[in-house]
């Protein structure tokens, strides 16, 4: 028994947990891809959000095109304005029921120059300051004709029904769609001030 | 721990039992899909506003009739809800129409009656600044006449993720009057 | 070798104590054609069992219901019936105005309707589209349409709209020439009914009435001619 000699069964001892990996080693492993993403990822925020803005703005309009007192603008190649309230003549007469004690009406005009699209317009008044309230007309509130481009120029009127604490200034807000030429992605409005 | 291979066989099976009981009852409790469109109800009372997103409603008067007149001749005999209210458009007149005016009792929907001529039939546009004092008029079973009832505004015919005014309306609780008019559409005072 | 004898014959043993355990040896002996060509047979048959490969059938034309005037008959949503079909001269109120020029008068056909439904219902859908009268002609002299309508007969109301549950005695009258139809003659009207399809418990679609309505129930009616017209008809 001398010459054998066992060697001792090794201790199993707990393996050794591996030592913490430093943090730094880990960001500088990934450095490139964490540059990558910040890069990546607010062009990805940006252009998914503008592609659902522009759809939902295309269906509201948003981007007024202003237009001081008094004066006009050109869209499709057609002058619009200048715009201006007036009172109702006898020929106007409200058709809703007689209006009531306080009310006002007031009919808005505005000039369409000589152009080559047939045009259809949806007007709306509206406080400019204060509450910001806003009126649709009490007939149709489409004010331009929307058949033939040859009934240009015209004076384009829509008659409205204020209550007595509206005084403005007001600001009148035309769509314009043109009926014959391209669509506009993003339809702009014309905003005339007015008083 | 360690089981016993029976004793954890049985202990898996419990365990799966529960957890599908439970995912059942998870599934029970979950509202629909139709629960994330709900109409955001504004309850209205007898006298005093109800806003709605863009409109104003006060309530003035709910009446139940045998016999109603209108002012221009018309008249009619059956079982009658009247309800009198005021609307208002706030802040903008696009989007203030009232298109959705119904009265609804169990499972029954009353529309207001055209009976009572267009210029009684309340209807249409709400105006900013400008209250108009209207009244729908409601023909229904007689056999309703006792039961309970909502009356439903609103601006479009589809209430979904929309404001809606109601008001409760117990009919057993009104005395039918002999005779009820309709007026016409009017500006409040 | 000692060990193996036991090992067989415990197998032995395995195999003939359950069926489970013959039925693993069977499943792994029967060639996997043998068991498609088996199990495809088998759904074939019950299919044919029930019926499911005869030929569609085409769709059975259902015989009319015969009703006599008066006779209640349900489309589903409306119960109705009717009584008189009156030839007059003109019905004013009744949305229906005769083209003198052209030679026309008004064909009245009474009723009543009554709403089973939950919901009112416009008289007007179901006289244009449910309410079929035979022998008129498409165009007016005028080139307008032969179009039904329809006005309460107590107070003159046109259109009406029926609320749930309500009953509603109606005027249907359609512009006819006026040497077409006469006193006495028969005539024949096809009353058709809507569907109710519900899908709820396949999805989440509310239930709708399908269309094209269905000719249900027909009925004749005697004409009376009543010239220039009577007072009381003339209503509101």
């Amino acid at each position: 028994m001398v010459g054998v000699s066992i060697p001792p069964v090794p201790q199993r001892s707990a393996p050794e947990a591996p030592a913490p990996v430093p943090r730094r080693g880990w960001l500088r492993r990934n450095a490139l891809a964490l540059g990558a993403l910040a890069v990546v990822l607010p062009i990805a925020a940006t252009t998914i959000g503008s592609n659902e803005w522009a759809t939902a703005n295309a269906y509201l309009p948003f981007a007024p095109i202003d237009v001081a007192e008094g004066d006009s603008v050109e869209l499709y190649d057609t002058e619009f304005g200048p715009a201006r309230l007036r009172e109702p003549t006898a020929s106007e007469e409200i058709a809703a029921a007689e209006a009531p004690a306080g009310a006002r009406a007031v009919v808005l005009e505005f000039d369409v120059g000589a152009g080559d699209a047939a045009l259809s317009c949806s007007v709306t008044l509206r406080e400019a300051e204060g509450e910001r309230r806003a009126w649709l007309p009490t007939g149709s509130r489409s004010a331009c004709p929307y058949d033939d481009e040859s009934s240009l120029p015209f004076t384009a009127s829509a008659a409205f029904l204020l209550p007595s604490d509206a005084s403005g200034p007001f600001i009148a807000d035309v769509e314009v769609s043109n009926m014959g030429g391209e669509p506009v992605p993003l339809p702009p409005f014309i905003r005339f001030a007015i008083d | 721990m360690s089981l016993s291979p029976r004793r954890a066989h049985a202990a898996a099976w419990a365990g799966g039992i529960v957890l599908v009981a439970a995912a059942w009852g998870v599934m029970a409790i979950t509202p629909g899909d139709e629960f994330a469109d709900q109409p955001f109800v504004v309850d209205a009372q007898i006298g005093e506003h109800a806003q709605a997103r863009q409109m104003q409603i006060t309530m003035l008067e709910v009446q139940k009739a045998t016999h109603v007149e209108n002012e221009h001749g018309w008249y009619a005999d059956g079982a009658w809800v009247l309800v009198a209210f005021e609307g208002e458009a706030r802040g903008t007149e696009d989007g203030s129409s009232l298109s959705r005016l119904r009265l609804r009792i169990g499972d029954r929907e009353y529309l207001p009656s055209e009976r009572v001529g267009s210029r009684a039939h309340p209807d249409g546009q709400l105006r900013v600044g400008l209250p108009e004092t209207m009244t729908a008029a409601f023909e229904i079973d007689p056999d309703d006449a006792e039961k309970r009832a909502v009356l439903d505004l609103g601006h479009l015919k589809d209430d979904r993720l929309d404001s809606a005014i109601r008001l409760d309306i117990d009919l057993a609780a009104l005395d039918a009057v002999d005779s009820a008019k309709v007026p016409d559409r009017r500006w409040s005072e | 070798m000692n060990d193996a004898k036991p090992a067989a014959a415990e197998t032995d043993a395995a195999t003939r104590r359950t069926p489970a355990s013959w039925m693993r040896v069977a499943a792994k002996a029967v060639p996997a054609k043998w068991v498609t060509v088996a199990g495809l047979t088998l759904f074939l048959g019950a299919t044919a069992a029930f019926g499911g490969l005869a030929d569609a059938p085409a769709a059975a034309e259902k015989p009319l219901a015969r009703l006599e005037p008066g006779d209640v008959h349900g489309t589903g949503q409306l119960e109705v019936s009717f009584t008189r079909a009156v030839l007059i001269d003109e019905l004013p109120g009744s949305g229906t105005t005769p083209l003198f020029e052209g030679g026309e008068r008004v064909l009245v056909v009474t009723g009543t309707l009554h709403n089973a439904t939950d919901a009112p219902l416009p008289s007007l859908s179901f006289a244009r589209g449910q309410l079929v009268v035979d022998g008129l002609p498409e165009k007016r002299p005028d080139g307008g349409a032969v179009e039904a309508s329809t006005a309460r007969l107590d107070d003159a109301t046109l259109h009406p709209v029926i609320q749930p549950g309500l009953s509603v005695e109606v005027a249907f009258t359609w512009p006819v020439p006026a040497d077409l139809l006469h006193a006495d003659d028969e005539l024949h009207v096809t009353i058709a009914d809507l569907t109710w399809f519900d899908p709820s418990w396949l999805s989440d679609q509310p239930g709708y009435w399908t269309t094209p309505a269905v000719p249900a129930a027909e009925l004749d009616l005697v004409i009376e001619d009543v010239g220039a017209g009577v007072e009381e008809e003339q209503a509101g």
